[in-house]
This record gives structure tokens, sequence and C-alpha cells, in this order.
């Protein structure tokens, strides 16, 4: 009756240590991944926050952003009618 | 804008852009379309949201005719005006039973606009009309290139030549330069709850003004002041003619047919003549 043989005593360590370089190399995978997730939540937090915005200035048309320079009362000459009206100013 | 457009001067091309200006106003400011930038911003719930650099300018001119006016107009009237029953485009308005419910009234010293983000209190309902008509008259007049005029609903700006406008219960007057506009109660109203309506919404009370005017016109270096100035001198009722000859504003009042000028439409109309 032949006795179960066993491994040579050299193998166990090499197992154990290639185990150990598989484990270090998963830790290694899990930080990089959790350091790319962070990464890339920072960045969609930062960009979809509305005070993130770029600091861009008003681009309204020229002309628009002219009329609200300034106080918008007073001025406008008026003188009597001299002849039949063009127009009409009434309530809308 | 609900208004008759009249553009006097424009070449073809001008005309069409004037058009497309008008519309494309319409469009963003519209409180009736569901669509409207105005009504998106109406409707979200975030207290601060994205605007347009037009809907910030416009906001922005809002703010500062509130400030002028010491909040008498004012840009956070929206719900008011809902709820006196003009929810719909005027055309479309008809008698409603139902009584006016009170709504709560925010204070546009708390907008702020800037950067392209509008933060409003919550529930805050804008309506930007009345300032947008005269701002958009007033960039239609600059479009002209030459001499002209452009009138929305009444509101007149003109661009370089004398017009000679018809006031309201008779009368003319030359707008030499800037624009004239007239607010008053004869034009827009509508029965809710059983009493009569109308769209200039005081904001001390919330409801429609009791101004006893019934036109109020008032002259301005462009459209959008002389619009600011009317609705002012309407909504102030009796102290209006002094307050606008405060700030060196010409104005026209009419009540019951009756027509008052204030000092400065008179003194206005005197150097005119002085120097003819």
């Amino acid at each position: 009756m032949s006795r179960p043989r066993l491994e040579p005593a050299a193998a166990l360590p090499s197992r154990i240590g290639s185990a150990r370089g598989r484990a270090a190399a998963a830790r290694r995978g899990l930080g990089m991944v959790a350091v790319a997730s962070f990464g890339l939540a920072l960045g969609l937090v930062r960009a979809s926050h509305p005070a993130a915005s770029p600091a861009a200035g008003l681009s309204a048309p020229p002309s628009l952003v002219a009329q609200i320079q300034g106080s918008p009362l007073g001025g406008g000459l008026i003188a009597p009618a001299s002849g039949p009206p063009a127009a009409a100013t009434s309530t809308s | 804008m609900g208004c008759e457009i009249v553009v006097a001067g424009a070449e073809p091309e001008r005309l069409a852009e004037i058009v497309h200006l008008f519309e494309h106003r319409d469009a963003t400011f519209s409180r009736f379309r569901a669509g409207s930038e105005l009504e998106r911003v109406n409707a979200a719930p975030e207290p601060i949201v994205r605007v347009s650099p037009t809907f910030a300018v416009a906001v922005s001119a809002a703010l500062d005719a509130a400030y002028t006016t010491g909040g008498l107009v004012d840009p956070t009237l929206g719900a008011a005006l809902r709820a006196a029953g003009y929810d719909a485009d005027f055309s479309a308005l008809a008698a409603d039973p139902r009584p006016v419910e009170p709504v709560t009234h925010h204070d546009w010293r708390e907008i702020r606009v800037g950067r392209g983000l509008l933060s409003r209190p919550p529930a805050t309902v804008l309506d930007l009309n009345g300032v947008v008509k005269a701002m958009t008259v007033d960039e239609a007049a600059r479009m002209l290139g030459g001499p002209g005029f452009v009138s929305a609903g009444g509101d007149i700006a003109t661009n370089g030549s004398p017009l000679i406008v018809a006031l309201p219960r008779g009368g003319a007057v030359t707008l030499c330069s800037g624009g004239i506009a007239t607010s008053g109660t004869a034009g827009r109203r509508w029965l809710r709850g059983g009493r009569l309506q109308h769209h200039l919404i005081d904001p001390r009370t919330g409801q429609p003004s009791t101004s006893r005017w019934t036109h109020v016109t008032a002259v301005g270096r462009n459209c959008l002041g002389a619009d600011v100035a009317a609705k002012a001198g309407f909504l102030l009722g009796d102290d209006g003619p002094g307050w606008l000859d405060d700030r060196g504003v010409a104005a026209h009042f009419v009540a019951d047919g009756a027509v008052i000028e204030n000092d400065c439409w008179l003194h206005s109309l005197e150097v005119a003549v002085a120097w003819a």
C-alpha cells in the first residue's frame, strides 16, 4: 500500500509567494480603481455644480446691454405737435 | 407679445430682422408658452438656475427698474397676475366666477443674477413682459439704421427723427428723441370673482391697482425708461405727477376725461416753443 506522496517542500513557498503576488496586484488594482473613481466623481460633481461653471461674462447683444446702463428715468425730448400724428401711444 | 407692432423706416432686410427679434423675445419671455425660458425658470424648483444672456439682461433691467421706482415696478408679480386671472393670452381670457386667491409676494431684492445664473426665493413667479417689450422696442429702433420709429402696443421709440404721437383721450405731441409709453387700465381688463381686474398690479397690495388714472403717458431717454416711468406714475395715483417731476420725467395723466400734465411736461413744451 503506497502512501500519498507529499509535494516537495520547496514547492510550497513558491505557491504562497505567487498567491501573495496576485493579492498584492489585486490590491494595487483596487487602489487604482478607487483613485480613478474618486477623481471621476470629483470631476462630475464639480462640472455639474452651478457655481463651478466657467466664469464667462454676459454675452448678450451689446445693443441690449447698452439700454440698461444708467438710470432708466429722465431724458427724452418733446415739443408741441405740428401736424397730424403718425403714431399713437396707448395702453397695451 | 400680444400687441400690434409698427415699424417705420426699415429696409426690407432690417424689417425681417426686427420681426425675428420680436418673435424671439416672445418665445423667450412669454408667460403662456410652455417652452419659453421664462416658464422654465418659473417652473424650476432649484434655487439657482442657468439662464441665457438675454434673459439675464432682462432680469437685470427689471431689477434696475424696481430699484429706481422703490419697488413699484416689480418683476415678482407673476403669481399675483395669475391669481387675478391673467393666466392665458389676453385674447383667450373669459369671465371667471372664482374669487381671487391671495398669493405670497416675494421680495425682488432677494433676486440675484450674474454669470449666467439666476437665484430667487422659492416659488417666485417672474413676469418680465413689461420690461422686455420696451427693451425690444428700443433694440429694434436701433436696428433701423436711419430715421424711423418702432411701436409695440403704443410703446414707442424713435430713431433720430421727430415723430408726432397721438395721446390718449385726444391731443398730440412731437417726440423729438427717446421714447414714449402709456400705462393704463383701458386696454386689458377682465372679470374674476365678479370684479373687474387689470394687469397693473400694485406690489403694495398684490392686487390690481386702484389708481384713479386711466392713462399715464411718460417720456424717457428710451422706451424702457418711459415705460417704467409711466407704470410708476400710474401706481402712485395722486403722487404720480410730483414723483415724476422730482425725477425730471415729463408725463401726461388722464382720469375720468380730465387731463393733467406735470410741470416737466409743460416746461418741456415751453422750452421747445422758445427754441423754435
